[in-house]
């Protein structure tokens, strides 16, 4: 019965028993006796695949008044085919075709009516600009291509499509600029998706674990994004965009350290004042992760760092503490987490009692509680924002994350501590590389022409110059 | 691995051995100077600066008779399997003294100033893990992350200018206020801080460009450092007079306690960790050419292995020495061995190579 390349019958019954037993019996398939000049006949589909309606108007209702025409006339408003192996009509069923099988004749016919409940076009919530295109991806993939091919509307844009997942395959593309991408680039990325051997692909997240360079690392190494125009600008500097169907999410390579701190505001802004919120970026970078080891390795430490007058502010705060300012500061940054991850899967009604709790109550309390002090609740509070400050949650993940082992460092060995825990990351930043490119490209490598467009953002005319080879060409 | 490692860039080796060549000599280089030079200290480190050009031209000269061979392979060149092989462990037991040295300097001034109470085997420890992952990487790996640690040369020079505030010329003059002899001793002092330059050994094959593009840019690098050098110096000499300088062994990180920043008020605890991370650049560079080395002694195409031997040893010779006169013996071992291997040694190397040279020439 599983016969891969099984031919159908020349009766009728026989082809309905073989479909029905290789879909096992399941309930939504569909089965319609229509008899086409006398000749018996069935029509077969997936009404959970198919668009009823469609098949009511286009398929049934037309052999009611046109019986003695061609039978291919019928269909004309549909494309369809005629195939002789019964596989491949279980395979068009399973996407939402109809079967259509004729009493005595050796081929049947595949009419494609697909259903399409899709969610529209819409603004993804987590991309949000505020000048822009206000259009995201969604879960279908041919209109997630379509919106990339009405940003670039050229012959160069091309799409591989591959299939993964062993039992629920499904497709992938691979979208990039024929003649902007660098075809090694391309031919790695193939290569590595094509080895990814799973039995069913749910998410793009599966796609990016498997390509990764590095697996172990904390830092993310696909870009990825909802929105078709940050694709696009992506696509048109030679990067490669990885598309899976029924995920509104595009993975574009090779990512590096400086595109997750780019959005597609900082291009419709004036360019000093996108420059400035790329450097007001940059510094919330560096408190995000910086500014707890600084402040436990300040007051435990290197008091005399600070001047007289800071000093006794600071000590007369914290005299009253019972907690070492590592113990402090660990406590005070799981209670963020804790409300972070609460909010994060709540109705953002529920979500305000979250911030008027955590926010108000705890933070209230637990000071005069004499659990932590000012000082501290500021210094978190400012981590916690300025974490928020980065435009890709994944790398802001990151980055939090981080402060922890150096939080560590600096209660341990104090300054040095957190220029010996910066010195490793740094020597791990500088060892990642995503799909071949340096991950802190453009600053090691160095390359000008491409930092012109990392921690400022200058004039579109001295950037857009070498648009082609800024891109993916190391 | 693949076949062949990456090449690095001009610009990274420029980096490399700029941070090769920077470690803890030059924060008691003006407390040393003083005693011989005095005045005349900046002098000295000129006079060292052009010196080590001259050294660095032999050595390319001997990189050129052995075009895309390292140190190491030139020793299996000219001195055949047995000879070589001696010659191979002489230098990665070099790499590996001087290796310890830079972190055993820079455990002392780091315990000295900022981490009084930490004990030694600690701080050697955390040098130890933290340029063991960096040594066993590739070139390219190690350049980058030198190119990145240059940008902290902006604040460190910065931190020194801002002395220059408190400078009086007089204080340096005259010049040759105890003699030429004594310059001249005084240069022996500043040789000791320029080494690093000679990581051009191990590097020069994989860096790009023509041989007269990488020796213009290695003399860039090593000039750049002498007349920071010669700048860290004479600002020293201008802001403490003969009498302070005298009690004080690092006048660098003393010259940076005094400042005073309006937020920070002892801007030498900023400086220490950001001058650790060029600290350990230095110790690093000793780690990799070991490690090649040792890889080459092997026939192993990649040096991953071999690091962590290197490693230990660099951490057990820096815990080695506990009292004061071991300290002395472990500088002065250092220094004279800089002057075998680097000049002494390579020279003979030159030399040889001149003559097979010369005999192959003739056989032809």
């Amino acid at each position: 019965m599983t016969n891969q390349t099984q031919i159908s019958f020349t009766t009728v019954d026989q082809n309905a028993d073989y479909i029905e037993a290789a879909l096992f019996h399941t309930n939504d398939l569909k089965k319609r006796r229509i008899s086409f000049n006398g000749t018996e006949g069935i029509l077969f589909y997936l009404e959970s695949a198919a668009d009823t309606e469609l098949v009511e108007r286009n398929v049934i209702a037309p052999f009611g008044h046109n019986q003695d025409t061609d039978l291919s006339k019928l269909f004309t408003s549909l494309s369809f085919g005629m195939e002789t192996e019964l596989n491949k009509g279980i395979q068009g069923l399973i996407h939402g075709g109809c079967l259509y099988f004729l009493e005595g004749m050796s081929e049947f016919y595949i009419l494609s009516t697909p259903a399409k409940h899709e969610r529209s076009i819409s603004e993804p919530e987590n991309e949000a600009v505020i000048r822009g295109s206000h259009n995201g991806f969604i879960e279908d993939m041919t209109v997630n291509l379509y919106l990339i091919r009405k940003q670039i509307a050229t012959p160069n844009l091309t799409v591989r499509y591959t299939t993964l997942g062993k039992i629920a395959p499904k497709k992938v593309a691979l979208v990039y600029m024929e003649n902007l991408a660098n075809p090694e680039l391309v031919k790695k990325v193939d290569s590595r998706i094509k080895k990814i051997s799973l039995d069913a692909v749910l998410s793009t997240g599966f796609i990016q674990e498997l390509t990764e360079d590095n697996s172990y690392s904390i830092f993310p190494q696909h870009i990825n994004t909802e929105r078709p125009d940050h694709t696009s600008f992506y696509l048109l500097k030679g990067y490669v965009a990885i598309l899976l169907d029924g995920d509104p999410t595009a993975l574009i390579v090779p990512a590096s350290f400086f595109s997750f701190y780019q959005t597609p505001d900082d291009y419709s802004n004036r360019w000093v004042i996108a420059s400035f919120v790329r450097f007001v970026r940059l510094i919330g970078f560096v408190t995000a992760f910086q500014l707890p080891a600084l402040y436990i390795a300040t007051v435990s430490f290197h008091s005399s760092v600070l001047p007289l007058q800071l000093f006794f502010t600071i000590q007369g705060s914290l005299t009253r503490i019972p907690f070492p300012p590592l113990v402090e500061a660990m406590l005070l940054e799981l209670i963020f987490e804790l409300l972070r991850e609460a909010g994060l899967r709540l109705p953002s009604r529920v979500g305000q009692t979250i911030g008027i709790v955590g926010g108000l109550v705890i933070g209230d309390a637990i000071v005069k509680a004499g659990l932590v002090s000012y000082t501290m609740i500021i210094v978190v509070a400012l981590t916690a924002i300025s974490s928020f400050l980065i435009p890709s949650n994944e790398m802001s993940s990151a980055i939090r994350f981080m402060r922890f082992p150096l939080m560590v460092a600096a209660s341990l060995f104090g300054y040095i501590g957190i220029s010996f825990g910066l010195t490793i990351i740094f020597v791990h930043l500088c060892k990642l590389e995503s799909f071949g490119k340096p991950y802190l490209t453009p600053l090691s490598p160095i390359n000008i022409q491409g930092l012109k467009d990392t921690f400022l953002r200058l004039p579109i005319w001295t950037i857009r110059k070498n648009a082609s080879k800024s891109g993916a060409e190391e | 691995m693949t076949q062949k490692e990456k090449m690095i860039s001009r610009g990274q080796l420029f980096c490399f051995i700029i941070q090769s060549q920077i470690g803890v000599g030059i924060l008691s280089l003006p407390f040393k100077l003083s005693e011989t030079a005095k005045g005349g200290g900046a002098l000295s480190v000129l006079i060292a600066g052009i010196i080590t050009q001259l050294v660095i031209i032999l050595l390319w000269v001997l990189l050129n008779k052995f075009p895309g061979l390292n140190l190491f392979s030139i020793c299996l060149q000219i001195g055949g399997p047995i000879i070589g092989r001696i010659l191979i462990i002489a230098y990665i037991g070099y790499f590996v003294l001087l290796g310890s040295n830079v972190m055993f300097s820079a455990v002392e001034v780091l315990q000295r100033w900022m981490l009084q109470t930490t004990p030694r085997w600690a701080i050697l420890a955390l040098f130890s893990i933290m340029t063991l992952y960096l040594a066993r990487e590739k070139l390219t790996v190690l350049a980058r992350f030198f190119t990145l640690a240059t940008v902290l040369f902006v604040p460190l020079i910065l931190f020194v200018s801002y002395g220059l505030t408190q400078a009086h010329l007089e204080l340096m003059l005259p010049l040759l206020e105890n003699g030429f002899w004594n310059i001249m001793n005084g240069v022996k002092d500043s040789a000791i801080s320029m080494y690093g330059f000679e990581m051009m050994l191990i590097v020069y094959p994989l860096s790009e460009g023509t041989n007269n593009q990488r020796l213009m840019t290695i003399s860039l690098a090593s000039g750049f450092v002498t007349l920071l050098y010669v700048f860290v110096v004479s600002t020293c000499l201008m802001v403490f007079n003969s009498e302070q300088i005298k009690l004080i062994p690092e006048p660098v990180i003393y010259l940076v306690k005094s400042l005073n920043f309006y937020i920070v008020d002892r801007a030498d605890i900023l400086f220490l960790p950001i001058w650790a991370i060029t600290l350990v650049c230095s110790i690093v560079s000793y780690c990799y050419a070991a490690s090649i080395g040792l890889s080459v002694l092997f026939k192993r195409k990649n040096h991953k292995n071999f690091t962590p031997f290197v490693k230990i040893s660099t951490f057990m010779i820096a815990l080695a020495p506990v009292t004061p006169a071991g300290f002395h013996l472990f500088d002065t071992a250092a220094t004279y061995a800089s002057y075998v291997f680097i000049a002494g040694l390579s020279m003979m190397l030159l030399m040889v190579s001149l003559f097979m040279k010369r005999k192959a020439g003739g056989l032809a």
